[in-house]
């Protein structure tokens, strides 16, 4: 099995599929949810995840899957104060996304206005976007 | 950790913390929608993954 390693981009920790005790910080009353709810997944900035990753070999057409337009960098998607919603945010557009029943759809979203000259790294940017969501 | 190589293609590899075994693939294949762009990689309480393309963010269900 070779590793995909060429470019990697981000890491981020998943708790293992054996049950762990996890003892994190205390919840922070002022946050929306104790995960995802800011930069870097909690109060603490540990790019941890309290779910367990399923284990195996998965080929995915993403074309296929539920996807909310936006781009090119969406960093992550944040909680929001219903569990059944979240914030989707990218450079490209904030969206307020239903992701009640294993959903993922957009209900409202402001994308952003392209302004900017089409040679400037925003009007590249904006073109490659336009182009895979063409696709 | 989200790469590319030139057989397989874009890609999530998840490695056991304790062994460094490969113990998770998700295989996007050539399509640039696997570029995550340096994106947070979240996955959803029930497995979904979550993941933040470089064309948008998408739900995936693993099966």
């Amino acid at each position: 099995m070779s590793a995909a390693s060429v470019l990697p981009s981000q890491t981020v920790i998943a708790q293992s599929a054996k049950p762990a005790t996890v003892t994190g910080p205390a919840r922070n009353p002022f946050l929306s949810a104790e995960k995802y709810a800011t930069s870097y997944f909690d109060a603490a900035q540990t790019d941890a995840f309290p779910y367990p990753a399923p284990r195996g070999t998965f080929n995915v057409d993403l074309r296929k899957a539920p996807r909310v337009p936006g781009g090119p960098v969406g960093y992550m998607q944040l909680a929001s104060t219903s569990p059944q919603y979240m914030w989707g945010t990218s450079t490209g557009a904030v969206s307020y996304v239903d992701i009640s029943n294993g959903g993922f759809r957009a209900v409202a979203q402001i994308r952003r206005r392209h302004e900017h000259g089409a040679d400037d790294e925003f009007g590249i940017q904006h073109r490659i976007c336009e182009r895979l969501h063409q696709a | 950790v989200n790469g590319y190589t030139k057989r397989d293609g874009w890609e999530l590899t998840g490695m056991d913390w304790d062994t460094g075994e490969t113990v998770h693939r998700t295989i996007f294949g050539q399509d640039n929608l696997g570029n995550g762009a340096y994106a947070l990689v979240q996955f959803f309480e029930n497995g979904d993954l979550l993941f933040n393309s470089v064309g948008g963010a998408a739900r995936v269900k693993l099966e």
